[in-house]
């Protein structure tokens, strides 16, 4: 489902961009016209190529918010410190993980590990 | 420019004695009595399309939830035959509310419903998961609940949309597309819950747990009435007594049930309750922001809101409240940093709290309100 939304999407995009062009090339001609002296087929070309650029461009908005909006789910960090030196660990969250849990020894003192916190995080923004 | 002229001439008829204009003409004065006489039609047809697009959406969410739901009953619970049928079943239970015609009373009534249902669905996953442990069963039954919202919410959509599509009427689809946005958040929100529960991942709501937890640790805890766990500890020569739903599986607790019993315990002899809980915040507001105010921060249907009011104000206790805020969405989602980072400013606010309104020897009860899914004490 998600690939075919991808195809579709993009098939969309390409649409939007042809349209864009093509409206912004009718604008373009219209005022060519209208330096011609053919005033009715520059106000028509000038018409139809303002909806385009309107249209092209909302259609093209739109895709850009939805593709944003399909950001990937933030991911889950676990953060461990030690209680007798304070040595603090960041890993991604494993089943089983829980806030005031003990996670074995500290590597530095040997002392208790407790996970302190478990948060989620867009991705990027994570770390020690 | 060559170009541009035969297509103008070709595609639109430019220069051919302005046929075109006549068209157009023609094409506008047919669209204006087109809209004015099946405007609204053309226009709930385009609300029924995009609520189509929504339902569409829901459905696949709750299909979704449901299938995650018997995955984790199968895996944790290894149960010895297929759970799909019960799993169903469960998903369309429903609470029948009390009559309200007399309401003196029905806060007990409300109170033991909602007993007897905990109590049903909770034995119910006992019964299909068997070889879950008792922190998974909570998780299971979050799960399940959260499947359970999503297909209500999907099928009142459905009913509203079918019932305005059969009738035609444009009020019934015009209010189910203004509120749809809203619900749809509601739903994200709910498949975020989810993945969460079946992690036993903690999530927003957990924060008041989360700041009772940093308070009770290291010290000895005791279980006091159902789900709640309690703990002494001391701040600035207060005796502070620190309570929380039993965790790590989720779990709400009955606080009201808890407090009461403390202030029973201790004959009433209690200078403060501080309620530490998650609350909604305004749009444009952060989340993680700490404030605080005077009452019962508790949500829900208002039963243990009422119990803790009831003893507060029969021994005539102050009632204070520190809201950590966040969205729906953060609410039953992943806690986010920003809100787990919040703890430590909570305990600060509750320490200053402590000093600014009652004396050494003094007695105090912090409760942390919320589901304690991921946290333990």
């Amino acid at each position: 489902m998600e690939s075919r939304f991808n195809w579709y999407s993009q098939l969309m995009v390409v649409f939007g961009i042809f349209v864009l062009v093509y409206s912004a090339y009718m604008v373009l001609s219209a005022l060519i016209s209208l330096q011609g002296g053919h005033s009715e087929e520059a106000y028509y070309s000038l018409m139809l190529g303002s909806i385009g650029i309107a249209l092209a461009s909302s259609s093209l908005l739109l895709m850009r918010r939805r593709a944003l909006q399909l950001k990937p789910p933030p991911e889950v960090f676990t953060v461990i410190k030690c209680l007798k030196c304070g040595f603090r660990l960041v890993r991604h969250f494993q089943a089983g993980d829980y806030v005031n849990s003990e996670v074995g020894q500290c590597q530095q003192c040997s002392g208790r590990m407790l996970i302190t916190s478990i948060y989620a995080e867009s991705e990027g923004r994570g770390g020690t | 420019m060559a170009i541009s002229t035969a297509l103008q001439k070709g595609l639109l008829g430019f220069g051919e004695g302005g046929s075109l204009s006549t068209i157009v003409s023609i094409l506008m004065y047919l669209t204006f009595f087109i809209f004015i006489l099946f405007g609204q039609r053309i226009q709930l047809r385009m609300m029924l399309w995009e609520i189509d697009g929504f339902l569409k959406r829901l459905d696949a969410m709750r299909g979704e939830a449901r299938k995650k739901s018997i995955e984790m009953i199968k895996e944790v619970g290894k149960p010895k035959e297929d759970p799909t049928p019960h799993v169903d079943s469960l998903l369309e239970q429903f609470l029948i509310m009390p009559v309200d015609l007399d309401p003196a009373g029905i806060v007990w009534k409300i109170d033991h419903l909602l007993d007897v249902r905990d109590m049903k669905f909770k034995d119910d996953i006992r019964r299909i998961a068997p070889e879950a442990s008792e922190a998974q069963i909570n998780n299971l039954e979050n799960l399940v609940e959260a499947s359970l919202a999503l297909n209500t919410i999907f099928r009142i959509v459905r009913h509203f949309y079918l019932l305005g599509k059969r009738t035609s009427s444009f009020y019934i689809i015009l209010q189910l597309q203004m509120i749809l946005p809203l619900i749809m958040q509601e739903a994200e929100a709910l498949m975020g819950a989810t993945k969460a529960f079946a992690l036993g991942q903690p999530i927003g709501d957990g924060i008041g747990p989360l700041v009772v937890s940093k308070l009770m640790l290291g010290r000895e805890k005791r279980k006091i009435e159902k789900d709640m766990v309690m703990g002494e500890t001391s701040i600035e020569g207060r005796r502070v007594i620190a309570l929380k739903a039993e965790g790590p599986g989720g779990n709400v607790g009955k606080p009201g049930d808890a407090i009461r019993k403390i202030i029973e315990e201790l004959g009433g002899r209690v200078s403060g309750i501080i309620m530490v809980d998650a609350a909604l915040k305004f749009e444009g507001e952060r989340s993680g922001e700490i404030s605080s105010g005077i009452g019962a921060a508790i949500g829900g249907i208002g039963t243990e809101r009422f119990k803790i009011e009831e003893e507060a104000s029969k021994f005539k206790i102050p009632l204070y409240a520190i809201a950590i805020k966040e969205s729906i969405i953060d609410a039953i989602t992943p806690m986010k940093r920003e809100i787990s980072e919040s703890a430590d400013k909570a305990i600060e606010a509750i320490r200053r709290l402590i000093l600014d309104r009652t004396k050494e020897g003094d007695t105090v009860i912090v409760a942390g309100i919320g589901n304690t899914i991921g946290i333990g004490q």
